[in-house]
Formats: structure tokens, sequence, C-alpha cells
């Protein structure tokens, strides 16, 4: 377009002049801009503190205020009131603004107008995308059953809509957080202290900690690495199981360099170690503990020598770590580890860790297991759905996690077996990132009738959706209540509550999720069953047994604190109950037994590595949370890659060099989809290569984070399944290195 | 009186072209408006692509939704990647976000004269507030500030976007929108005799 005219020429000309009268008409009525008395330019004064954030970029949940300024956030800190993380927040907390403002975020309802996997969006109302996501789902409901709906949800936004489906009918329902994740060592503890251990082990106070892969420092969690590196600075002995030279592994007293996949048989020979020594916690073990004879038995073979050639590490090396952790008695922590998903016969390992830190003692004492306790909250729930006979497919694994395991809902959606799956929910979850074997993830995405995603950012999963809806941010919304104790369980005895206040104002049509969940159960036919009307009276309810409200804890600065109790027993207190069958640590479980798994912990070794192959392993880097923030520009400046960690003596028969650009190829001759840098060096095993997981997007609306290094989950097409608990193991996989 | 006139003229101009690159709706993208456009570019003696603009009928609910596809994909979320974003600071100083500073110091600038957001949660440097402003600055005749906006706010930002819009856009209709626009905001040499 060209125009030959002057501006002003053409303003000057009569005719214009008259054709600009239907022209105003034809402008906007309402104003986007109003009148108000003039402030003078400059005056940047009135910078608020806003309290009750709390961070969700990773799901520790550290508590923060916002520094906000013209209704826009300018800084986020730590809230100098929280008993936990304090003043402390880490780079991600800090970057915590450039996801709220990142302009790839989505904005409002959009409708995939193209394909699946290649979509072509169209904004669309909100009237329109419920309408049309709720006669969908009806419909599929009414044909199918309500099971023929599978919902994957993840994080604090997507605990009510898991409520809501699950209330209309389906069990089909899996979460990342248990079954890629943690699921499994929950169940292993349940089975054997009777509670789930989250990773509360007294580490502050602890004579010797034991990780078991755990890489702190690289998993970074402000409160726990608090713990961590108090007790490290009083003088804790750390010891480290891994095959690399971790962030952990550099400040321990012990690196064991493990072959990978043979823990429980090193946990099996320490243990026995230990009870041939005399060197365990008698008087525990008697008072509190249930099956120590069968496990003494099971340990029969369990030798030094067995372990040193099955785990690849020096016979001595067992041993002093045994005589280490029994020296220090009952006051070890023995870290229970966060991802444990790793083999397929994890749950055996995680019940090995259990007893492990029963027969040390290591349970309500300094250093040790920990129940911490919070604060009563009240509860506002949907309630239990009824399911369909014979569809909840997870009844196969007796030990599985709350939900359905991942893997039986995508080959039923793939197979139609038993039933057929016909609609999938991604609600705050990336199953491209979190699931093992893509292609099939991505086949079942293409397989059903329709598909809907809600989520903050574009994802990988976003691609395949028919609608997609916007999240507020967690700077942006009410929802999580959480309660607690002070971070170091030796300080004066504190509890806290605090909900997450939104900071600042939602931007564009981005709403909540009690608010889409409402106006879809509304369109679905149980709109008088709807709970609450709103998230903010879902806080309220919560908040109200504490004698707290909203407004209340915003007259706190965010937090409630009163006085607490010790998480630690009495003194000398060796007998106690526990909400086993048997109210004992069941070091042997008869309920294992009764389903036909071994009911003391077993070595089950996984597959050997193939010459000319080296298992991948993957773990965090700590400033990023998985694929959640690759699109992060002050995070992904941090660490733009991942590099593939590789043996010195490796690279050196290979010809590769520190810094190369490489790209992996696994056992089924699947290649990563781009490349990465190299890492050479002494401190990675031999048959291992390692990588941080999380990077490598397909999505290029991520245009900071797509196509950044290597996405391991796409080299993870074999996986094992854990049989008591469904989870998914996914360090099986074996990859070459080749020069890009 | 004929600067009076000429202003004002502009400012009605700027205001229908602020509305135009508001999402396209049927509620406002109809007969009249399409006719409103047609007159204006045919006193701009622009004739080439007019039948091109015109052949979005009103009426038609595909050509709409053609539209507002290829509006979501210019300015909301894209496929590979959103081609401009309607907001200053993606381009200003290399920010790259959103609400960035350069978006804070244009609220700012509204408020020394005398304006705010009607709603706080609205993006102060989203290009049809710009211009709305803009055109209220001209309406009272104020060029001098009118100037002085384009100068340190709109312009610095506007010829990245325009570039992008040019580049990216599928139908003719935004990348005659951006030339209206660029037409009827940026200085001119004769401004300044």
């Amino acid at each position: 377009m060209n125009i030959k005219l002057t501006r002003r020429k053409f303003l000057h000309s009569a005719s214009v002049a008259a054709a600009s009268v239907p022209l105003a008409r034809l402008a906007r009525a309402e104003n986007g801009l109003v009148k108000k008395p003039v402030t003078a330019p400059g005056s940047y004064a009135g910078t608020e503190t806003r309290y009750g954030g709390v961070c969700e970029m990773c799901f520790w949940r550290c508590q923060l205020v916002g520094k906000v300024r013209n209704g826009r956030l300018i800084k986020l800190e730590g809230n100098p009131k929280s008993i936990e993380n304090g003043k402390s927040i880490c780079a991600r907390g800090n970057a915590g603004i450039q996801l709220l403002y990142d302009p790839d975020r989505l904005k409002y309802p959009l409708k995939n107008v193209g394909e699946r996997g290649a979509p072509k969006w169209k904004r669309i109302s909100w009237e329109e995308a419920l309408d049309e996501t709720a006669s969908r789902l009806k419909e599929i409901q009414k044909k199918y059953g309500p099971h023929a709906v599978a919902l994957f949800p993840h994080g604090a936004s997507a605990f009510y809509p898991l409520q809501y489906f699950e209330f209309t009918g389906t069990p089909n329902i899996s979460e990342a957080s248990f079954y890629q994740c943690r699921g499994v060592r929950d169940m292993a503890y349940m089975s054997t202290f009777g509670f789930a251990p989250g990773e509360n082990v007294d580490m502050a106070n602890a004579k010797a900690i034991l990780l078991v892969g755990t890489h702190l420092g690289e998993n970074v969690h402000v409160s726990h690495l608090k713990q961590y590196l108090k007790g490290l600075e009083n003088g804790a002995k750390l010891i480290v199981l891994d095959p690399r030279f971790s962030a952990a592994a550099s400040k321990a007293h012990i690196w064991v360099a493990i072959k990978p996949g043979t823990d429980t048989a090193f946990l099996q020979a320490v243990m026995k170690r230990l009870i041939d020594t005399g060197k365990y916690d008698k008087e525990f073990v008697a008072k509190s503990c249930l099956g120590f004879e069968e496990l003494k038995e099971s340990l029969a073979e369990a030798t030094p020598e067995w372990a040193a050639k099955t785990c690849d590490v020096p016979k001595e090396q067992i041993l002093q770590v045994a005589d280490l952790l029994g020296a220090n008695l009952p006051n070890v922590s023995i870290h229970p580890g966060r991802h444990t998903t790793w083999y397929g016969n994890d749950f055996q390992r995680l019940r090995a860790q259990a007893c492990l830190t029963a027969i040390l003692g290591a349970y309500g004492v300094p250093g040790g297991l920990i129940q911490p306790k919070g604060v009563k909250l009240g509860k506002a729930s949907w309630g239990h759905g009824v399911f369909a006979e014979d569809c909840d497919l997870s009844t196969f694994w007796p030990f599985h996690p709350p939900g359905t395991p991942t893997e039986a809902i995508r080959e039923t959606t793939l197979t139609g077996k038993p039933y057929p799956i016909k609609a999938w929910i991604a609600w705050g979850q990336n199953p491209i990132q979190t699931l093992p074997n893509q292609p099939e993830t991505i086949a079942a995405l293409k397989k059903v009738d329709f598909v809907m995603v809600t989520d903050i950012m574009p994802m990988d999963i976003t691609m395949y959706a028919d609608i997609l809806l916007p999240g507020k941010s967690y700077l942006e919304r009410y929802d999580y209540v959480k309660t607690g104790m002070q971070w170091n369980p030796a300080d004066k005895p504190q509890q806290f509550v605090t909900a997450r206040m939104p900071l600042v104002e939602p931007m564009f049509e981005r709403r909540d999720s009690v608010w889409i969940v409402n106006e879809l159960a509304k369109r679905m036919g149980y709109g008088d069953k709807i709970p609450v009307a709103s998230i903010e009276e879902h806080v309220e309810i919560r908040l109200e047994p504490a004698g707290l409200s909203i407004a209340k804890l915003k007259e706190m600065e965010g937090i409630f604190i009163k006085e607490g109790t010790s998480p630690y027993a009495e003194a000398g207190q060796r007998a106690f109950e526990f909400s086993t069958d048997s109210e004992k640590v069941e070091l042997y479980s008869e309920q294992i037994d009764d389903n036909e798994f071994s009911p003391v912990p077993t070595y089950i070794p996984t597959g050997e590595v193939p010459a000319g192959y080296a298992r991948l392993v993957y773990g965090r880097s700590p400033v990023h949370s998985f694929s959640r923030t690759q699109n992060n520009t002050w995070l992904h400046h941090e660490m733009p890659e991942n590099p593939v960690w590789l043996n010195d003596s490796v690279a050196a028969k290979q010809g590769l060099k520190d810094g190369d650009r490489v790209m992996l190829i696994n056992q089924d001759g699947v290649k990563s989809r781009n490349s990465t840098i190299l890492k050479v060096t002494p401190g990675i095993r031999a048959d291992t290569v390692y990588l941080a997981h999380g990077y490598g997007a397909m999505n290029p609306e991520l245009t900071v984070g797509k196509g950044q290094g290597i996405d391991d989950q796409g080299l993870i097409t074999k996986f094992g399944i854990d049989p008591e608990t469904g989870a998914t193991g996914m360090r099986t996989n074996f990859v070459k290195v080749v020069k890009a | 009186m004929v600067e009076t006139l000429s202003t004002s003229v502009q400012s009605e101009i700027i205001r229908f072209l602020a509305r135009s690159l508001e999402y396209p709706q049927s509620t406002w993208l109809n007969h009249h408006y399409l006719d409103g456009l047609s007159s204006l570019l045919t006193e701009l003696g622009y004739q080439n692509d007019l039948t091109e603009i015109l052949a979005l009928p009103a009426d038609s609910a595909e050509a709409l939704e053609n539209l507002q596809i290829e509006y979501t994909r210019l300015f909301i979320n894209g496929i590979p990647a959103t081609v401009a974003p309607p907001y200053g600071s993606i381009y200003h100083h290399g920010e790259g976000m959103l609400n960035g500073r350069s978006t804070e110091k244009t609220l700012e600038y509204y408020h020394s004269h005398g304006f705010d957001l009607a709603d706080p949660s609205d993006l102060a440097d989203y290009l049809p507030l710009e211009l709305e402003f803009l055109a209220l600055l001209l309406a009272e005749n104020k060029e001098a500030e009118a100037r002085e906006f384009y100068q340190e706010y709109l312009g610095p930002w506007f010829g990245a976007f325009r570039q992008r819009v040019r580049e990216g856009s599928r139908v003719p209709f935004y990348r005659i929108l951006i030339e209206l626009i660029d037409f009827f905001t940026k200085e001119e040499d004769e401004y300044e005799h």
C-alpha cells in the first residue's frame, strides 16, 4: 500500500471532514481510557507490598510477598514472616514475574480449527468454549459411560477438577506426581510405617544422612535445603549413592558410585551388616516393629561380597556405610527420595529404605523420620464418585497410589479394551513430557473423540487440544491453603497456616479452576451439586476451623503462626503405634504377602546395559521445574540447554570432546529431536549417561524453550511398570552419544 | 479553524482505526464499518486492494471466522509463534515481556495527562489504547503533546510491530490497517513547519 498524499493535505480536504463523521460513529462507544486528576510525572510513589503469595514455580510452595507498583508486579521476595523459607526464594521463585508476563502465555479460550498436533487456533468466547466442552463430554458420558473420560491433572489448581470428574464417575484419573514421581515412595512407606513420608527427615539435626540418588542442590526446595545445609554445618556425615558425582556427592563423606538399578542390593547388604554386628536399635525393633526375624532371614544371602559384585562398588565401602550409620543411630536421616519411579521394581527398594530407617530406630528422634503436625483445616468437596462395576483399571495393582496408573489409561484408550476411553482432559499436566513412549501418547490423543486442555502456557500437550482454556497463574489466584511447622524441628515448636492469595489482578480472560469447573458442571447437569460457589469460598471453608478467614490472614501479612508441638517423641520413648494393620512398623508385611508380592524387601534386577550403550539417567536442574519453566526467559538464560554427562574414558574412546554438539540414539534406534552440548567428566560411571529432564519442547509456540536441549522423555521408549503400584519406571533405556 | 478541524478529523480517524484492531466480531465488523473503511481508502486515492478488503463480506460467517483465525495467529497465540503481539513492551528496548517497564511508563504518561485505564487490568501499551490516547489528545487539540507521545511512546515500537505484520499477515486487511495507522500517526516533515 502506497499513499501518495501527505496527511496534512489529506486532512485539509473538506470531503474528508465529511467522510470522517460516519467514522466517528464506527469507533468504539465505550472508552478504554477515562479522565482522572493529573498525577505529576516521574513519581513512582506507592510501591505496595502485597502478602499472601504462595509460590508454585515448583511444588514446595514457599511463602512470598509481591512488590506491586501501578498494578504491575515488579519483584517477588520470601515472606519475612515465613517459618519455612523465610526471606529466601530460589531462582525459579524470582522468575515467577517472567511467567506472569510471558507474552507466549494463553490469554483467551482457543478452539483448534486445524488438526490435533498441528493446531490452528481461533479465539472463542468462554460461553462457546464451555458450551462445546460440556456438550462433547456429556455426549461421550452418555454413549460410553462416565469412565470414558480420562483426566490428567497436576498441581493445586487441578484439585477441584480432579474431585469433580471423579464425582461424575470416572476412575481414570492419573497424576504424574504419583505415577511418574513419588507415588511409589508413598505407598512403600504406607505399607511399612503406615504414613506417606514426604521428605520429612530431620536432616538439620542428623548425625548421618543417606541420600539414595537424591541430588539436593540440583533439586532445590528452599526449606529442604536449609535443613540439609544446617545438618552438614552441624557436622552430619553425608553418604550419597549416585552413579554420578552430583552436587550432593561433591559434599559427601562417602560417595558410592553405585551401578544404576542395584540400590536395593546395597541397602540389603547394609541392613545385614547392621544386624550381624548388632548395630541396630534393638529396643525400637522389639517394641515397635513386626517381622524382624523374617527380615533377618531374608538377608542371609546379602553378603558384602554379593552386594559389592552386584552394585559394582568396593566391599569395604558397603561396610563403611553400614558402620557409619550404625555408629550414629538413631539420629540418622535415610532420605525417602522424591522422584522414585526408576526401574519398575521401585516399591521393593523404597520398602528397603523404610526398613533400614526402622532398624536404625530413626523415627521420631532428632535426625530421624518425623511427622510434622500442622493446623486442622476444613474441607469442601464434590464427594466420592460411584464407578460402574468393573471399570476401575487400577485394581490390578493392589498398592497403587490414588487414581489409575497412566499406562493403563493409555493402553485402554488405544485398544478400547476392556472399554472405550473417548475423551482426554489435561489440567496443568503435560503428558507428552511426563509419560514414556511419546508416539503412543500421541496416538491416544489422536484417537479419542475430544481433547480439552487447561493450562497457563502453551505446552507440548496443548498442541493436541480441541478446546484450550487459559488458567490464572499462581500469582493471580486464590487456591492453596498450606499448613506446617518451622523448618528446623529442633527450634521452638510452631505451626503456621497460609493461603495462596493473588498478588495482582489477572489479565485477559484467564480464569480459575473452580469457576471453570462450576460452569462446566452447570452445563453437564450437576449444577445442583456444586459444593462451593467460588474459589474464595473454598479457601474460607478451609481456613474456618483454624479461626481464620481471608481478611484475617491479610491482616496477618499472609501467615498465621501459633505455638506448635514438637515432632520428636519424648526422650526414651521407643514404643509407638502406627497406622498399619498390625499398628507396628511392618518389616515383613502380611498384606503384601497376601497379594503375592515379596513381603520383605527384595532385590529384583533390572535389564543390563547392552554393549556399546550406556543407561540413560535423568534428574533435575536447580533453575527449572521440569518442562513447566522451559519458556521462562530468565531461567532459560541461566541454563539454556541440558548438557549430556559422559564418562571421560568413554568419550576418549569415541573421540568425543567436552563442548561437542551431540545427539542421543536409544536402543530402539530413536534419535533425540535436538542436539545439546557434551560434558566430559570422570564424575560419572562409564555405563551411565545423564541429563536434566524438562528440555527440548516440541511446541513452536514456546518461542524461548522450543527445541532447546534434549527431551529425555523422547528417548524413553521402553519402560517398566512397578507390579505393586503401577508406577512407571523410566531409567530403563540405553543410549549412544553421537556427534550432531 | 482549519487546523482545529484537521486535528479533530485525524482524531476521529485514529479512533476508527483503534476499533479496527480489536478482535473481529460481527457486532462491529459489519457493512457500516466496511463502508466507512472503503470511503476512507477511496478518499486516500487508494484503489489496489479495495476489492480484496470489501470481499470480506460482513454477512459471511466463514469470512469472519477466517479473519478471527488470522487475528488469533497474528496477535494472540499463533503457530509457530504469535506474529506481532500488539503490546509496546514486547518491542521496547528488548524487554520481550508483557507489562514491562515501558508499559508502566506509558501508564504514568496517561496519568500525567489526566487519564487512566478504565479497566486496571488492561495494559497501557496495548496498541488500540495508545491510539485512543493519541486521539484524545488530538481531540483536545493538543498537537504538541500528541507529537511527544508519538515520539517517546508509540513511535519507538510501532515500526517493529508494523514490520512484523507486513511480513507475517496472510490477509491484506491487517497489512492495510497497519499502513493506515502509520499514515495517520507518524510524524511528517510538513508537520514541523
